[in-house]
């Protein structure tokens, strides 16, 4: 009889301990990302008949039966698919945010200044065509407003090699985290107990949840806690078998990579922060330098015209005064090489004489001649309309990542409402189980106090 | 809703963080007087601020190519006082050597007055203003008047107008030609004072010779013409103050233009300051309440400080 109560004891403290095994290591992962709290689950141990108390089984104690991992799956799955959305958002916003930063045409410096000044020192020459001072001044100015142009298309280009070689670092972080997820997809089944299972779930989740955010892709889970991953309808991941993503040059866009599957050589359909940042190189930014494009080769065409019309100081007719390649006409705007150096060669007049700026004024009035979007907008309008497009692009990204952050912070804080640990609920359970340890402990002082006495019989 | 820790933490830290964002938006806001920083911060002020500032920038440009065009045509004003002041002088030698009292050297002394007279108004149509001959029309860069070997006064310039840019795709002439006031032939022949065939400094020319000669026929006819181009050097300079008069009202037009624009720029573009540092203050409460809570909370008893 005092060997059952031992055995009762016994078994009540390994199931408490074990139960405040489990608290601690809530406790101890209260701040770490990803950890799903756990619940200790004890059952009655059920007792065989006995013969000595008439018409009862007596319980044999208590034990551990299982560690339950407190997780909402419907609401993890939410979670990860917006986390692709915010992802998405993201790297849209920021990409675009590093686009706007070239523009920094609000703090007076940039292409709008540069326009400005061009037509300016253009305007100051046609009043004085014989200053020499101001045939240099129109000279630089147009100089500046080429180099200007340069800047813009070549950090904007800088802007698409730098997002090229940061979704080749995502690409690789993306290939760890399926080879990981692989490994784990062939470890779960393996394991025996659900408290050794737990751990890995909570590295899988990281792993799902950081994949949706940089992919959207979607994750597809079974019953023995493995998961496949689908990417618009191609599997990344299948059981412990990993399809990773390699980069490779796009042969529509020479320079670039395009993203592919390695196992079928088709495109991905990314989306998530890299699906965002692909989209601003291949659309936003493409457009941006198409709108300076056609803004270069409009000033060039239009200046050039006006200034071989006119003749310069000594009465010859002038000369282009830009130069560039259809090609990429911001890139390769130039003030024409035959001018550089030689401000006396500007056809500022009409008629040859040295106080005639026909000419300049002419080309200065340029400046008024709505020449883009269809006759409704001057060179300087239609740049200034380029930069709040860019702005609006970038406040709307932004405001769509705020929104799409906003839903997945409220869809975690459910999450956390169910698995996330506060410490004063476990210090409650930790004091619970403290006191049944010891009181089990008492339970065997009891029985070994009962097997005095029985020994003490004579 | 049960609250985790972690949770609770990351909700404190995102509003101390949101709140730091603005704050220091605010602050840059604050120091550099502008609302704006960045295109996304205003798309729609973006472009009415940038096109605002091209359209001061052509207002600014304006006015200082007026001021250039005042500047020559009130530098002109004086000479062409001067030479009015030379023909009157002329034409009143002209009248008193008609006077048959006058001796024949009295008009002598008269001719010399008359070609000092001359060489006064070439020098006056030769007047420059920083380099640039005020007389040559648009050929402004040489003298406008030369003296050939022969003593001849010859019109080098043309009678090509300055123009200066007013208003958007209109001008305004700054300049009257010598050719026009000193009424020299054109290319095609013609003068601007109908009947007289002859420039001013041709005509002194002639007058000193009837006045050594004492032709006083020929006197007589040339002070008809004297007196027809004194009118017309009046005439040139009346339009020359009509000139710098349009002008003045253009660049008086540009500087309200300036005023409104700077108007325009500073509604879109200034930071409203009362507002950004009562916003400032607010979340600066708002921020410290927070850090207080934080505070509060963390030396809170927590039930681990209770157990034994």
């Amino acid at each position: 009889m005092a060997g059952d109560l031992l055995y009762v004891a016994e078994n009540a403290l390994v199931a408490h301990r074990a139960a405040l095994q489990v608290i601690g290591n809530n406790i101890a992962n209260a701040q770490t990302p990803g950890y799903v709290r756990e619940r200790p689950e004890l059952a009655v141990v059920p007792g065989a008949f006995s013969g000595s108390v008439t018409g009862s089984a007596l319980g044999h104690g208590v034990e551990l039966v299982t560690v339950q991992r407190l997780q909402d799956r419907l609401l993890s799955g939410q979670i990860e698919r917006q986390a692709g959305r915010s992802g998405y958002f993201s790297g849209r916003s920021s990409s675009l945010g590093q686009a706007e930063a070239l523009f920094s045409d609000l703090q007076g410096q940039g292409i709008s200044d540069d326009l400005g000044r061009f037509f300016s020192t253009w305007n100051t020459l046609a009043a004085s065509p014989g200053n020499q001072g101001a045939r240099v001044e129109a000279l630089q100015a147009a100089g500046s407003l080429a180099d200007s142009f340069n800047q813009r298309a070549a950090e904007l280009n800088n802007l698409r090699d730098k997002l090229d070689q940061q979704v080749q670092d995502q690409v690789t972080q993306v290939n760890h985290k399926l080879t990981s997820l692989a490994e784990l997809n062939r470890r779960l089944p393996e394991c025996a107990t659900s408290a050794a299972r737990a751990g890995l779930s909570d590295q899988q989740d990281v792993l799902l949840s950081d994949l949706a955010g940089l992919t959207g892709a979607e994750a597809l889970r079974y019953d023995d806690g493995t998961v496949d991953l689908v990417l618009g309808g191609q599997r990344l991941l299948q059981g412990g078998q990993a399809h990773e993503l390699r980069t490779e040059p796009d042969p529509l866009q020479p320079g670039r990579v395009q993203v592919v599957l390695a196992y079928s050589g088709q495109s991905a359909p990314l989306k998530g922060q890299i699906g965002g940042e692909l989209e601003v190189r291949d659309q936003a930014i493409t457009q941006y330098l198409s709108h300076l494009d056609t803004l270069a080769q409009t000033l060039a065409d239009t200046v050039n015209p006006i200034h071989q019309q006119g003749f310069d100081l000594a009465g010859n007719s002038g000369l282009p005064l830009f130069t560039y390649s259809a090609a990429a006409a911001a890139h390769t705007l130039t003030v024409n090489p035959l001018l550089v150096g030689h401000p006396e060669s500007l056809a500022a007049g009409l008629d040859g004489t040295a106080g005639d700026g026909s000419n300049a004024l002419a080309l200065a009035s340029v400046r008024d001649s709505k020449l883009l979007q269809g006759g409704r907008a001057t060179l300087e309008q239609d740049y200034a309309d380029l930069v709040s497009e860019i702005g609006s692009d970038t406040a709307a990204a932004e405001n769509l990542q705020e929104a799409a952050d906003s839903v997945q912070r409220g869809l975690q804080n459910q999450y956390d409402s169910v698995s996330g640990v506060n410490l004063d609920e476990e210090g409650v359970d930790l004091i619970r189980f403290q006191q049944a340890y010891q009181a089990a402990s008492r339970v065997v002082t009891t029985a070994l106090a009962l097997m005095d006495t029985l020994l003490q019989i004579k | 809703m049960r609250l985790s820790d972690q949770a609770f933490l990351s909700a404190l830290q995102r509003n101390l963080s949101g709140a730091s964002q603005s704050m220091q938006r605010l602050s840059v806001q604050l120091s550099s007087g502008k609302r704006l920083q960045r295109p996304s911060d205003g798309p729609v002020a973006t472009t009415t601020i940038l096109s605002a500032h091209a359209d001061l920038q052509r207002c600014l440009d304006q006015q200082e190519t007026i001021k250039t065009g005042l500047a020559l045509s009130s530098a002109a004003d004086q000479p062409l006082a001067e030479i009015t002041t030379g023909l009157n002088s002329a034409q009143q030698l002209v009248l008193r050597a008609l006077n048959a009292a006058t001796s024949d050297e009295a008009r002598a002394a008269m001719a010399s007055q008359v070609e000092g007279l001359a060489a006064q108004i070439a020098d006056q149509a030769n007047s420059q203003l920083g380099g640039r001959y005020l007389f040559g029309g648009s050929k402004d860069n040489a003298p406008p008047l030369v003296q050939d070997v022969s003593g001849v006064w010859q019109y080098q310039g043309n009678d090509g107008q300055l123009l200066f840019p007013v208003a958007p795709g209109r001008t305004a002439p700054a300049n009257v030609s010598g050719l026009r006031v000193l009424n020299f032939p054109d290319a095609g022949g013609a003068r601007a004072v109908p009947g007289v065939n002859t420039d001013v400094l041709s005509l002194l020319q002639t007058v000193a010779a009837q006045l050594r000669s004492s032709d006083l026929t020929g006197l007589a006819a040339s002070a008809d013409q004297v007196q027809a181009l004194g009118a017309q050097v009046v005439q040139q300079r009346a339009q020359l103050g009509g000139y710098s008069t349009r002008l003045t009202s253009a660049q008086q037009a540009a500087k309200r233009a300036e005023l409104n624009l700077h108007q325009v720029l500073s509604d879109n573009e200034d930071a409203d300051i009362a507002q950004a540092l009562l916003e400032l203050k607010t979340l600066e409460v708002a921020s410290q309440a927070a850090l207080v809570a934080v505070n509060q909370v963390a030396s809170l008893p927590s039930i681990f400080s209770q157990m034994r």
